[in-house]
């Protein structure tokens, strides 16, 4: 925390923006945070990034899926599921990185829905990327961390469950040249984000896999892919610092205020701790 | 229709009022401006008829590949009709955004909300500056 501070405090930059960076909490309570955030933004101005994990392995399903299909998947049915607010498929929240930025009307970037997609996933990249001179010991690259171009269109009853198995431009893809048969390069979804218009001000959230999860053996996470382990600590504080560079916001780290505390308590008990909630579809 | 002979709310949604046997009816839709920002759209959750709305309530909400979007009522009113064809053909949205992409119907009961919507020019400007 206090390395991410000091970068935080050598930039100089130009859109005011609170830093949050939480411990592992419950999946009703991260999204519960992540709307009281949003509805923050729109009363009061308010643009917030912040960076979250998870206490225990969640199923987080996109706001139009149907609860009922999470039956599909076993590997994940005994955790425990949310509902987002956002759209999307499914994310299994275990060993990843999830970040949200809430954006409030009229800030500069909450009317480029791609470009803010794009831009943050970049930042990523390059977080990722200044990780590994010290992971490579001068062994050149394998495998590239990109953002994926355009993909072909799956009509929406088509596609799959899970959010890392769908493919949608901007997302950050894993690429490693001929490893995927035929000479064809391998690309695995290491990163996708979402987003939430709500009165003008947006709210975008990711997650990162770090590492395979036992609640999805099919997705590999950055350590599996690259043999590097990644420390959650030193990647937030490399994302932070590259946000804060191409997205010119001046962070300043804060604790939650007790207004949005109290917003989340009351999301939380009124919405995504509910039933009626996350069965909703 | 032409989007200069229609209304339009800040939050993107364009307004043909009209008058039926005696009653004011809106036709509302969501700009081209606004389903240019959605970018690829892939579901759209219809008001349901008989709906009573209040101004600046969500009352439909449209999912694109990358966002969920809340369509907000400009006008109070009773959902009166909902075009169920963008069901299955959403990209009329896309394609005639002022026509055959309208969303819904409302049968207004309350004509106070008219007075914040904003004429074609109007909306222009808004939509310059949302664009730097």
């Amino acid at each position: 925390m206090s390395s991410v501070l000091s970068v935080v405090k050598l930039l100089a930059l130009t859109t005011a923006t609170r830093l949050i960076i939480d411990p592992p909490q419950p999946g009703v309570w991260n999204m519960s945070v992540d709307e009281a955030l949003l509805e923050d933004a729109v009363a009061n101005g308010i643009a917030t990034l912040r960076f979250y994990q998870w206490n225990e392995p969640t199923l987080s399903l996109g706001y139009f899926q149907c609860y009922a299909d999470r039956e599909q998947h076993a590997a994940s049915r005994q955790c425990v599921a949310v509902r987002r607010q956002s759209g999307g498929g499914a994310i299994l929240h275990d060993r990843e990185l999830t970040y949200s930025l809430s954006l409030p009307p009229g800030h500069p970037l909450g009317g480029h829905a791609p470009r803010l997609y794009e831009e943050v996933h970049l930042a990523f990249i390059a977080a990722i990327a200044a990780c590994y001179p010290n992971l490579l010991q001068g062994k050149p690259l394998t495998h590239t961390v990109k953002i994926r171009g355009g993909s072909a269109r799956v009509p929406p009853s088509e596609e799959p469950f899970l959010c890392f198995q769908r493919a949608a431009a901007g997302d950050i893809v894993f690429a490693q040249p001929g490893t995927a048969g035929a000479g064809r390069e391998r690309i695995v979804k290491i990163m996708g984000s979402a987003q939430r218009r709500y009165h003008s001000a947006i709210l975008q959230h990711g997650s990162l896999l770090l590492s395979q999860s036992p609640a999805t053996p099919e997705l590999p996470g950055l350590k599996e892919l690259s043999g590097w382990v990644p420390v959650v600590g030193r990647v937030t504080e490399l994302v932070v610092e590259q946000l804060a560079t191409r997205l010119e916001m001046a962070l300043a780290a804060e604790k939650m205020s007790a207004q949005v505390q109290s917003l989340a308590r009351r999301i939380a008990k009124n919405k995504y701790g509910t039933e009626a909630w996350t069965k909703r579809r | 229709m032409k989007p200069e002979s229609l209304l339009f709310a800040k939050t993107h949604e364009w307004v043909a009022v009209a008058e039926e046997g005696g009653q004011k009816i809106a036709t509302v839709g969501l700009s081209k401006f606004a389903v240019e920002a959605l970018t690829d759209l892939v579901f759209i959750e219809l008001p349901k008829v008989g709906r009573q709305v209040a101004v600046g309530e969500s009352f439909c909400e449209v999912e694109s590949v990358k966002a969920v979007s809340d369509v907000y009522a400009p006008v109070a009113g009773e959902v009166i009709a909902a075009n169920d064809k963008l069901a299955d053909k959403l990209e009329l949205l896309s394609n005639d955004p002022y026509g055959e992409g309208w969303v819904a119907r409302i049968k207004i009961t309350d004509e106070t909300g008219l007075k914040s919507l904003m004429d074609h020019a109007a909306y222009q400007k808004q939509c310059a500056e949302e664009s730097h």
